[in-house]
């Protein structure tokens, strides 16, 4: 078969087939040249259009994840699912017996009911019940009141007389000291300090279950989000002020004298993406806005005031002593100043670039971010001393700056705090520095550097 | 005397002399160097071209395309570096796929069907069969089956190769080989079989 293939390949790559006569050059340069020229003008266009369809492509792909993140979170926060719990209750480092039961979630309001607790907790639950050893209304959410309860009752002595049956008398404020009665409440005292956190759990001693009946009921809302969730991607949306220095290099144009920055704000959608050992990468779509103002006076010269109406003289006749008002317009010197005063605004619109190391604590998470910002689209609009005259500008470039498709080195901490696996919010401050000139003449550097404060929501993604 | 490179093909007929100073030229776009290497190369190009585009209308069309191409991207040829000559069979067998991805379907994979195996006694008589026989045998082949076959069999591609320029997998590959194989096997014994009935 080799030899079959060879034979037609060796046919094959002769090249002995007589050209067609509408192969000479004559007949086939125009066309060529004519397909060149369509080639060259699809390849700038593909690349005039590059940067724009990637950028869409990206704000879409955000847009579509924000958009799935939001559908989940809404179709799925019914119930939490078991596995909450039980990533909760694993946090307890107390010997206490989980129940081979899902656990069950009670409002702060509603008494533990028997069935809440398998048979062997049922006995004290009824002697709950019965000797109304706690009051419900001392069980608080407050961990700082439980703290007070626990020492107080860490402090109790077994009284020498026992008396009927009385309860722990226990304020919100509990400032009140507790009488004590039977049931003995010291032998609880230890139990308590061991109490679990969230979650109804039993012990299976019948004398240590009061943990499970004064601790808050877990909810959706004060879940701690699970380990797990780190692992997930986020979606942030962020905003707060900005605020900037002009960065003007050492010839410094004479117009630095009159613009000083002013707070803005800024606004980011930020996706975050899991990497390994708590690195992650983020990047997204920044809108920001830098705010100066511009004030500029001058002294004008040969200005002159009319003041109208005037009293400009008073005629006194001696013998009658009558007076006569005359009044008139004059015109009068006066010293004056043009104030100008406005506001120069510049929009950047910066797809950002960071890789970050965030940390968890329960609750908390700090993230650092380093890395990049290009600003993909610049808008400007204000007026400016330039060449001691004023001008007005606005669009994309200025005469005398550009900050469109510039590179800016970027850091940023935050700490956010998490309510739930899926919902959390954030703070942080970030700083701007660019790598590139925004200058436009010669002889003058202009880096800007930006400083922001943000606070947003970020959603954890499935 | 013209100093340059020398790129020959196997066999002598087929030589292909692109000087260093017309290739240098025609990155600096200079119109008559784009004559003289249309004209050193159109053999080639067109020894190939007639492979991979079975309808002749399309060769002008397809030939214009490739040395526009070769006129543009040559910027990306180094001399010092390559063999000007399998750069030039890339461009071309990348454009005749162009061609065909934007004619037609990309290369239209041929359904499976039975193809005799049996008839591996036309290897025998590969050697009767002329250039044209050749030709003529392979347009009748299915569009898929050609193209898998001038590129792997003939164009020396990898099925990897073949594959990611017909956008299918190398396991796709090699089983329309196999199929363009047992195609040309019995076409080749249906062949000898009429030139034999032909001879009595």
């Amino acid at each position: 078969m080799d030899s079959k293939h060879d034979r037609i390949k060796k046919l094959l790559s002769e090249e002995t087939s007589p050209l067609p006569p509408e192969l000479n050059w004559e007949q086939m340069e125009a066309g060529i040249l004519k397909k060149m020229e369509d080639m060259q003008s699809d390849a700038s266009l593909k690349k005039k259009r590059g940067p724009i369809r990637e950028i869409t492509a990206g704000i879409l792909i955000l847009l579509l994840i924000g958009t799935c993140t939001f559908i989940r979170q809404q179709t799925g926060k019914g119930l939490l699912p078991n596995r909450k719990e039980v990533a909760v209750i694993k946090e307890n480092t107390s010997e206490q017996y989980l129940l081979p039961v899902p656990a069950k979630t009670i409002p702060l309001s509603e008494k533990p009911q028997p069935e809440d607790c398998p048979e062997e907790t049922v006995a004290f639950n009824t002697a709950y019940n019965e000797n109304k050893l706690l009051k419900t209304n001392i069980i608080s959410n407050n961990f700082k009141q439980r703290a007070t309860i626990i020492s107080t009752i860490s402090n109790w002595k077994k009284p020498t007389t026992t008396p009927n049956k009385t309860l722990v008398e226990a304020s919100e404020n509990s400032s009140k000291k507790s009488t004590i009665t039977e049931p003995q409440a010291w032998d609880f005292a230890p139990d308590i300090q061991t109490l679990p956190t969230r979650t109804i759990t039993c012990t299976r001693e019948s004398k240590s279950i009061i943990t499970s009946n004064y601790q808050n009921p877990p909810s959706e809302h004060n879940t701690a989000p699970t380990q797990s969730n780190s692992a997930h991607g986020q979606i942030a949306i962020l905003s707060g002020f900005s605020l900037w220095n002009m960065g003007y290099g050492a010839l410094t144009p004479e117009r630095s004298e009159f613009e000083r920055s002013i707070p803005s704000y800024q606004v980011q959608i930020n996706y975050t993406h899991p990497l390994k050992k708590g690195f992650q990468l983020t990047t997204g779509l920044h809108l920001q806005q830098l705010n100066s103002l511009f004030e500029w006076s001058t002294e004008l010269e040969n200005q002159t005031i009319i003041l109208q109406d005037t009293i400009i003289q008073v005629q006194t006749n001696s013998l009658t002593g009558h007076q006569n008002i005359v009044r008139g317009d004059i015109e009068v010197p006066v010293e004056a100043t043009r104030n100008v005063r406005h506001f120069n605004q510049t929009l950047l619109y910066q797809i950002p670039l960071a890789v970050g190391k965030s940390w968890r604590f329960q609750h908390w998470q700090m993230e650092m971010l380093i890395g990049g910002a290009i600003t993909i689209f610049s808008e400007n609009k204000g007026r400016t001393l330039y060449q001691s005259q004023l001008i007005d500008y606005g669009g994309v470039n200025t005469p005398f700056m550009n900050n469109q498709w510039q590179m800016q080195a970027m850091a940023a901490g935050r700490i956010g705090y998490y309510f739930n696996d899926r919902l959390g919010i954030k703070c942080g401050l970030q700083f701007q520095k660019s790598l590139t000139d925004w200058s436009l003449e010669s002889g003058v550097s202009m880096r800007p550097s930006v400083f922001g404060g943000e606070l947003g929501v970020v959603y954890f993604m499935e | 005397m013209v100093f340059g490179f020398h790129y020959y093909t196997r066999t002598t007929k087929s030589l292909i002399v692109v000087g260093a100073s017309i290739i240098e030229s025609v990155k600096q776009g200079e119109k008559g160097a784009f004559k003289l290497m249309y004209q050193d190369c159109i053999a080639y190009v067109f020894s190939i071209v007639r492979r991979y585009v079975v309808n002749d209308s399309d060769h002008p069309d397809v030939i214009q395309e490739i040395f526009a191409r070769v006129f543009l991207s040559i910027g990306t040829f180094d001399t010092s570096k390559g063999d000007f000559k399998f750069w030039l069979r890339r461009v071309v067998i990348n454009q005749c796929m162009q061609h065909h991805r934007k004619g037609k379907s990309a290369a239209s994979l041929v359904s499976i069907h039975k193809v005799s195996e049996d008839n591996l006694q036309a290897d025998d008589q590969i050697e009767q069969f002329s250039k044209a026989d050749i030709e003529q045998l392979l347009n009748q082949m299915p569009e898929g089956y050609r193209q898998i076959f001038m590129l792997i069999i003939i164009d020396e591609y990898s099925h990897q190769e073949a594959g990611a320029l017909l956008g299918i997998s190398p396991e796709t590959s090699r089983s329309q080989l196999s199929r363009a194989k047992s195609w040309l096997r019995k076409n080749l014994y249906n062949n000898e079989l009429k030139t034999l009935a032909n001879g009595l």
